[in-house]
């Protein structure tokens, strides 16, 4: 049962809610305290604490997002404070839940096997079991018998007919034949038989590996006295020869063999350093957030900034639609009682409608403009935000969740607001005309605009003359530019433009021709590049400078590490915004992308002291995740480990990484460039594995002591962590075992030996008997055997006695036919008879087992050498007889030899030889 | 008389009497007997009732957040609820009463009038709430002659659309709110607070939670009411509007293009909401669609009443071609 939601436990809920961007004060707390004892007092406090949720929404939530997500992280807050197990699947913990994880990374991450141990161990319970069952139907699942049937001389056998229970196939022209076998119709009979020969045939336990072969013999007349003739009926032979191949591999080789490979990744897996290094990819790959604690103090925080911007929070005056009843009053009394009404005014704050121009989503000019923002927000001004990309007659929102805005219906919803442009105005001239764009026009809608540039005054040219013309205030984003700002704002008038008083280099002349050029990754010639960081160094200062080369460390520029380099280089001291918004302003920070060779250039440029201390900010503020920050820097790196490859895939994107590690050496980049076929390629910062190797100069090198924080349950090599890779070898050794140990079959040893078992005989007694059925008396004597009427068959039934007294089974065959009709009445008939004829050699005193086989045939049909009107009979003896001896194949085998081959078996015989052969209906 | 009422040509010549119109259906749109609310929502005002602060709601337009103060104050059994309907212009003191500057002042001029500065206050929804939670007799100083009180009790007050007002007016309106009192200058300065036992229930709708400072949203107990699901949709309907039922074709179809007009793909700058679904189905019945008649096949009955669903130009243009594409089923 769960235990009981206390107001204490509310208190330490909304301290964990606040982190999750919730702006819980007391008096909320003190409210939902109140709400508890309310509803306890009115008995109405749920049992379960889960459903509390809808009620402590209301109160602690003051957002629609902030209401989205209460519920999850509530029944969350619950589980991990032991108030048991939520009836819903589990929700991500709060920590995830931090802005800027698209939701289905939110739910990966959430369900990422590291943050539940639970779902590993069921996910490698799930796996081993996988792996065992698709063992099992491996080596159970269809094999093939495979074999060749030969003769006593060694000569193939064709069309032998080679059966497996249901399953059967005849052998070719060489006598091979291929069986498709599986281990479901365990244990069965292998049968070989053939017309001329002898057939064979032998039980099955297992399915045999190795070839077959079957030796197939043919009976043989022995010998022909007394009036009998005397087949020796040899046993075929089936045996079996295991594969060379199978008895190779020793089985301790197969076992240790896995446990080597085993020990050998163990061992690279060790010796692999961490970095984090820039890498291309089509796919977004799943990126993770990482924080790392923030020592950098706030931007525009000083004394000068302040000022400015709460100049900007100024409450005015305005018109209100009301009368002034005091000054009315006095005006009309000073006015001898003439009514004169005066209108009133209201005090107002200043509302501001903010349009930034962001190049992309990791804009650091866009970001700076931010703070800005926030600062202003912080002086309770009252700001509108959105973002353009260019052109502002669209306009997004922060995070793009909404439809755009047109310029129109902004100005629809602020129209009493300031405007205030964070751009360099570039995209407001048409660059070919030189005239302002159509649009700029439309700004006009408000009353009070400015445009607040990077581009310093003195470098100001047209373009800032022209949009001056359109009305639009031209301001510097900086300090002055601010104080200007709000100065305007509060007299309500354009000011007269000042002259720029102080000196600044210009902004480089190789980037504003082309701006893009420089972000891509085809490398410009040396010469050029050097130009390039000469004029970088000249428009930058040293320090601005250095500062770049540092920011060049990372793998991606970022506006967080920009910060944190800088503060690491100068401390916090005046002067780092304007130094900040000449940095942001270059194209490799407002794309967030700086080419290799760059960077390179750039690093080169840096001092070794400078360097080695970059890297040491850097690695101390990696380390810094030791202290698991829920806020500050945030980092987003995607591990190429994470489990999500496994396999082939983890192998490839090995071997992906090492091509492109020596992508210079290599022809295989070229190939493994395309290896994201989706969509163009971007930069991404990977957490990547390099063996023995030192971190080169583009890439950071992560401390070892993070290694267990970052992966707790192990790092993966080849899509692997140790303990799938100990389970995974472990269940190849056992598999290995088992497969060595299942191909040792015993092999079956033949069922007889022809040197010590005698071999079977078939005595034929009688070749031929014109016998009667019971309507009869006479039967006719044939050219060896005088016979005549009911005496001769009572003299020639008796003198079988003698003749079949040392067999152990008498088969009678008999010719039963029927004089045509209805197929029913033929097949009892010919049936009576049979039973006649089986009938009366049951009369004799024989201690074989009788059967009966009839072989009879329509009138009509002309039997070659016999007469077709007639019914005969033979009768055979079987000696020896024995299991495994196929009596019906046998005697096949020898109707369809001399002399009996003219009666064509199969083809005269009304029934099948099994109906009779055996029993059965016959002897019944 | 058959619809249409009004023809494009009118041949059928003036009528000898007057036309019979249907009467406003949107009575039945707004029966707070019909309300239906979600579990969130009913949990939200009962901690709003059982904690006294207001109750903010926001929501996308058309989600029932003013209609709720009416359920309110019908599940409650308080008369229907005081509305304050926010003005770009107005004032925290708007909310509690206006005065008549000019014509008191005209009246001092002049000597025509009442020379009582009381006939001159207007009292508005929170002051009329308050004033009528206490005793007659402990106000009745404060009301004009013409203002009805009929006792100590408790009301509803809706403040609709607080986001319309300027951005000062949530500010100025903290300790007034939270103290359940105003003043009056006009008449010395007077302070009328709201007896403890009878404190107004407070309902603000705002469209977005956005522009209310941090310190009067945590005064509140907040709801966002989330547009509903398919099928509380239909419940919604059928609690509404009474003659359709749960099979009905014409209430799935319409409800099969309601919700891809609404999907964020659609194109629309303004999406219907539910208050639109409803006006849209009573239309389609208005002018003759059968229950049992499904809309896909009939396009020119949904094209003949889009423009109660959408309400702009460009709008209109998507929404017809979606309408025709919906038709063929060429969007699924």
């Amino acid at each position: 049962m769960s235990r009981i939601f206390s107001p204490e436990d509310l208190i330490s809920f909304a301290e964990d809610l606040r982190p999750a961007g919730y702006n819980i004060g007391t008096q909320q707390c003190v409210a939902a305290q109140q709400l508890l004892v309310t509803l306890a007092a009115h008995a109405r406090l749920p049992a379960d604490p889960r459903e509390l949720k809808t009620w402590l929404a209301p109160v602690l939530c003051s957002s629609a997002k902030e209401q989205e997500v209460f519920y999850d992280l509530f029944e969350r807050w619950l589980e991990q404070h032991g108030f048991g197990t939520p009836a819903a699947p589990p929700h991500a913990p709060l920590e995830t839940q931090a802005p800027g994880l698209s939701p289905a990374a939110r739910l990966l991450k959430a369900f990422h096997p590291l943050r539940r141990p639970r779902l590993l161990l069921i996910a490698a319970a799930v796996v081993a079991v996988a792996f065992v069952l698709v063992g099992l139907l491996l080596l159970n699942g269809p094999r093939s018998l495979a074999g060749k049937v030969v003769d006593e001389r060694g000569q193939p056998v064709q069309d032998a007919l080679i059966g497996f229970g249901r399953r059967t196939t005849r052998s070719d022209g060489s006598g091979q034949f291929s069986l498709a076998l599986s281990s479901s119709i365990l244990p069965n009979t292998l049968t070989v038989k053939h017309p001329n020969y002898v057939g064979a045939s032998r039980r099955l336990e297992t399915i045999p590996e190795g070839l077959v072969t079957v030796t197939l013999r043919r009976p043989t007349l022995k010998q022909q006295s007394n009036n009998r003739q005397v087949f020796t009926v040899p046993d075929s032979i089936i045996e079996f020869q295991p594969t060379p191949a199978a008895r190779r591999w020793p089985s301790w080789l197969i076992l240790l063999s896995p446990l080597l490979v085993l020990a050998a990744w163990l061992l690279w897996r060790a010796r692999r350093r961490m970095s984090l290094e820039k890498m291309q990819s089509g796919r977004r790959p799943l990126l993770e957030r990482i924080f790392l604690r923030n020592t950098t103090a706030l931007l525009f925080r000083g004394a000068s900034y302040r000022r400015a911007l709460q100049e900007l929070r100024r409450h005015r005056r305005r018109e209100a639609p009301e009368v002034d009843s005091h000054q009315t009053v006095q005006s009309t009394a000073a006015r001898g009682g003439l009514y004169t009404p005066v209108a009133g005014t209201r005090t107002v704050s200043p509302e501001y409608l903010v349009l930034i121009d962001r190049a992309s989503f990791h804009d650091q000019q866009a970001r700076l403009e931010d703070e800005v923002v926030r600062c202003l927000k912080d002086e309770s001004v009252f700001v509108d935000r959105y973002y353009f990309s260019g052109d502002p007659r669209l306009c997004h929102n922060e995070f793009q969740t909404k439809r755009p805005l047109r310029l129109s219906d902004l100005a629809a919803l602020h129209h009493d607001h300031h405007l205030l442009i964070f751009s360099d105005g570039a995209s407001f001239i048409n660059p070919f005309t030189g005239r302002p764009e159509p649009w700029v026009e439309m700004l006009s809608a408000w009353r009070g605009r400015a445009l607040l540039t990077p581009e310093r005054r003195p470098h100001w040219g047209y373009c800032e003359a022209t949009l001056l013309d359109q009305g639009l205030f031209v301001l510097p984003l900086s300090q002055e530019g601010l104080a200007e700002l709000a100065e305007t704002i509060n007299a309500d008038s354009l000011p007269a433009s000042r002259r720029a008083a102080e000196h600044a280099p210009p902004y480089p002349e190789l980037l504003r021709q082309n701006p893009r050029r420089w972000l891509e990754r085809h490398k410009p010639r040396p010469e050029i590049i050097r130009r390039l960081c000469e004029q970088l160094r000249a428009y930058l200062g040293d320090d601005g400078y250095a500062w770049l080369g540092a920011c060049a460390i990372y793998p991606l520029p970022q506006w967080e590490l920009t910060l944190y380099l800088g503060y690491s280089l100068f401390g916090a001291r005046d002067g780092l915004e304007e130094k900040l918004v000449a940095l942001v302003r270059l194209p490799w920070f407002r794309r967030s992308s700086m080419p290799d060779w760059l960077r390179l250039a750039l690093i080169a440029d840096l001092s070794q002291p400078r360097e080695r201390a970059v890297r040491q900010a850097l690695r101390e503020l990696l380390v810094s995740l030791v202290e698991r920050p829920t806020d500050g820097i945030a980092l987003d790196f995607s591990r190429r480990e994470v489990s999500q490859r496994i396999g082939t895939s983890a192998l490839a994107d090995s071997l992906r990484t090492w091509a492109r590690r020596f992508k210079y050496e290599s022809l295989l980049h070229a190939l493994f460039r395309a290896e994201s076929p989706d969509g163009p390629l971007r930069d991404y910062v990977f957490l990547s594995f390099m063996s023995g190797r030192r971190p080169g100069r583009l890439a950071i090198g992560v401390p070892y002591t993070l290694r267990r924080l970052l992966f707790p349950h192990g790092h993966s090599a080849l899509g692997l962590r140790p303990a799938a890779a100990c389970a995974l070898v472990a269940l190849l050794a056992l598999s290995g075992w088992y497969w060595v140990t299942s191909r040792d079959i015993p092999q079956p040893t033949p069922s007889g030996d022809a040197q010590t078992v005698p071999p079977v005989e078939v005595l034929f007694v009688s070749r031929e008997f014109k016998w009667l059925l019971s309507s009869s008396t006479r039967i006719a004597a044939d050219e060896q055997y005088p016979v005549s009427g009911g005496y001769e068959v009572s003299y020639y039934i008796n003198a079988l006695e003698p003749l079949l007294s040392d067999v152990d089974v008498v088969v009678c065959v008999g010719l039963a036919s029927s004089d045509g009709g209805p197929t029913q009445l033929n097949e009892e008939l010919a049936y009576r008879r049979m039973r006649a004829l089986v009938d009366g050699v049951r009369g004799l005193n024989l201690k074989g087992r009788i059967y009966g086989l009839n072989l009879g045939f329509y009138k009509g049909e002309r039997l070659s050498g016999y007469e077709s009107d007639q019914r005969r009979v033979i009768i055979i003896g079987i000696r020896n007889a024995r299991q495994n001896v196929d009596v019906e194949a046998m005697l096949r085998n020898t109707f369809s030899a001399d002399p009996f081959s003219a009666l064509e078996v199969e083809r005269y015989s009304q029934f099948t030889l099994t109906d009779y052969t055996t029993g059965g209906n016959a002897t019944e | 008389m058959p619809f249409p009422y009004y023809s494009e040509t009118p041949t059928r010549g003036r009528p000898a009497v007057p036309v019979t119109l249907p009467g406003s259906r949107r009575a039945d749109q707004t029966d707070p007997a019909t309300y239906l609310a979600d579990k969130g929502l009913v949990d939200a005002i009962n901690v709003a009732l059982l904690l006294g602060q207001p109750l903010l709601l926001t929501g996308e337009p058309g989600t029932g957040k003013t209609q709720l103060a009416h359920s309110i104050s019908w599940q409650l059994g308080f008369e229907p609820p005081l509305v304050f309907e926010t003005k770009s212009t107005s004032t925290a003191r708007d909310l509690f009463y206006t005065y008549d500057t000019l014509g008191r002042f005209h009246a001092a001029q002049t000597g025509q009038g009442s020379q009582e500065g009381l006939d001159y206050i207007t009292y508005n929804a929170l002051g009329v709430a308050i004033l009528l939670s206490n005793n007659y007799d402990d106000v009745k100083q404060w009301l004009p002659h013409d203002f009805v009180h009929d006792g100590g009790r408790r009301s509803v007050v809706l403040i609709d659309e607080v986001d319309k007002a300027p951005r000062d007016f949530p500010n100025d309106l903290l300790n007034e709110v939270e103290g359940m009192y105003f003043k009056i200058p006009e008449l010395g300065n007077a302070r009328i607070a709201a007896a403890d036992k009878m404190r107004p229930v407070l309902v603000i709708t705002s469209n977005s939670e956005k522009h209310l400072p941090d310190a009067f949203l945590r005064r509140c107990i907040f709801y966002n009411i989330p547009f509903p699901e398919k099928s509380r949709l239909v419940e919604i309907v059928l609690a509404r509007l009474g003659h359709f039922s749960q099979d009905s074709p014409l209430l799935g179809d319409a409800l099969d293009f309601f919700l891809k007009l609404r999907e964020p793909n659609s194109g629309l700058r303004k999406r219907p909401a539910t208050a639109e679904l409803l006006g849209w189905l009573t239309a389609l019945r208005e002018i003759g669609a059968g229950l049992e008649q499904p809309l896909r096949g009939s396009p020119q009955i949904a094209s003949r009443t889009l423009s109660v669903l959408v309400k702009s130009a460009d709008d209109q243009l998507i929404a017809e071609k979606l309408l025709a594409d919906w038709n063929i089923g060429k969007v699924e």
